[in-house]
């Protein structure tokens, strides 16, 4: 190795190999052989461990005619193609991320923003740094999406994080009367009005899908939170009780009757009978719950969990 | 490509008489001495299964761009009963032996061991043999040990 690599995930390759296995499995995305992250950005030399490298070559085989002749060469080529701007044999020039644009939640190309479907664009025919649909063999398991951790994150978000909020958290907001900011306007809402469309297309999209850890981070965010208002409703309207926990998540739920009171006209004027998602999936999980008892418990425990969590943030 | 799987040999020779957790592995190494993408291993059954007792010969075929490439490996035809594995051909469905999952990071050692887990955590979900999967799926386990017991002690599976 006498061009060390180092890749996003802290793992070391020789320079020439890591391209060959990166042009090799050109049917896939870009991942790291050790961690199998995605590859998102070119690996970067490592001088450090270059250095040391040499050290130890040159006190194995001092005076090695071959071998100073192999480095040199191998040196000269990365070199080259720094030149050149052609590392990694163009590979990460040829290929693009997918990224989910929050509006409508569909994957789009990050070279010339044609949806994508699969691994290759379908417009500029870019070949995918991140995988967006190979998920068919993966069992489509919604407890997955409800991971503790989703939910942290999605409670984070709600929460006064300083991360970048979606339009449609901001429409939620707006709905539960929590202080509604200016982004929040008409614009928006009927962008809420058709949650549950929304909520429908992510988990289709989501049965083709692993795990946040392949996706656009804030793709992520905005599957986890849909997820969680869901949950949400169903768990609240089981509980009964657990609401006076945090007024503010009564109000997100929808099943306090006074939430619905608190909507100023403009918001029936932006959510007709159709697309009133609170209603809706209000019923939905009513059904829900009476079939399957056991899951609403867990999903409860787990709200408490979240609720725990934002008294300690405020 | 070659260097590496001398590097490989070297380093399997060592682990296998060195390292007690892979005394599973009886012995893996190239078929001759003259082709060194065609290889041999034996492992045996693991414990507290159906399959404990009975030692198992794995064939390998190594592709030209290996390690690029995974490992071609397939169990004896007619030898293994397993829900993941094809009786009549020995053909062996695990993800890290496909395109899709393999990674360079790994070696035929690793393979081998990947295989003795797939004995003794067979995948229902994604079967070569319906019958054994089937069974395992309606949580029969006796039946499934009972019937894999009775493949491996010479009983006829009849023909296809």
């Amino acid at each position: 190795m006498y061009v060390p690599v180092m890749t996003t995930c802290g793992h070391n390759y020789c320079y020439d190999c890591i391209s060959n296995w990166l042009v090799s499995n050109n049917a896939n995305e870009l991942t790291c052989p050790q961690c199998r992250q995605p590859l998102k950005d070119p690996p970067a030399l490592n001088s450090a461990l270059q250095h040391l490298l040499n050290i130890i070559i040159d006190l194995c085989a001092p005076g090695d005619a071959r071998q100073d002749r192999t480095r040199a060469e191998s040196v000269a080529q990365y070199k080259d193609d720094v030149d050149n701007n052609t590392l990694y044999k163009d590979v990460f020039n040829n290929t693009a991320m997918a990224v989910v644009d929050d509006d409508d939640g569909v994957a789009r190309c990050s070279n010339c923003h044609w949806e994508v479907e699969g691994d290759v664009c379908p417009h500029c025919s870019a070949r995918m740094r991140n995988r967006t649909a190979d998920y068919d063999e993966e069992e489509d398991d919604d407890e997955q999406i409800l991971s503790d951790e989703s939910l942290e994150r999605s409670n984070n978000l709600r929460y006064g994080s300083h991360r970048q909020t979606s339009g449609l958290l901001q429409d939620v907001e707006a709905e539960s009367d929590y202080e509604s900011e200016p982004e929040s306007d008409i614009d928006n809402r009927p962008t809420f009005g058709g949650a549950r469309e929304i909520l429908n297309h992510i988990n289709e999209r989501d049965r083709r899908r692993q795990s946040d850890d392949d996706d656009d981070e804030r793709d992520s965010d905005l599957d986890s939170f849909i997820v969680d208002e869901a949950e949400a409703e169903q768990s609240s309207d089981q509980s009964g009780g657990s609401p006076d926990a945090n007024p503010r998540v009564v109000q997100l739920d929808g099943s306090d009757e006074d939430s619905h009171e608190s909507h100023d006209s403009d918001f029936y004027e932006h959510n007709d009978d159709g697309g009133f998602a609170s209603g809706d999936s209000l019923d939905i999980s009513n059904n829900d719950n009476d079939k399957d008892n056991e899951s609403g418990r867990k999903v409860r425990k787990r709200r408490f969990q979240v609720l725990d969590d934002s008294d300690e943030d405020e | 490509m070659s260097s590496r799987l001398v590097k490989e040999y070297k380093l399997i020779f060592k682990t296998l008489s060195q390292d007690p957790t892979y005394s599973h592995i009886l012995s893996l190494s190239p078929s001759s001495d003259e082709n060194l993408r065609q290889w041999e291993s034996v492992i045996s059954g693991p414990p507290e299964t159906a399959y404990y007792g009975h030692n198992f010969i794995l064939l390998f075929e190594v592709p030209s761009n290996y390690p690029l490439e995974p490992p071609k490996v397939q169990f004896q035809a007619n030898a293994v009963p397993h829900c993941n594995v094809d009786y009549d051909s020995g053909r062996i469905c695990l993800n890290i032996l496909e395109d899709a999952h393999w990674t360079p990071a790994w070696d035929l050692l690793h393979c081998v061991h990947a295989i003795w887990l797939l004995l003794a955590n067979p995948e229902p979900d994604s079967p070569l043999d319906v019958d054994l999967a089937c069974l395992i799926r309606a949580k029969d386990f006796s039946a499934h040990n009972t019937l894999v017991a009775y493949y491996l002690n010479g009983g006829s599976r009849g023909s296809k």
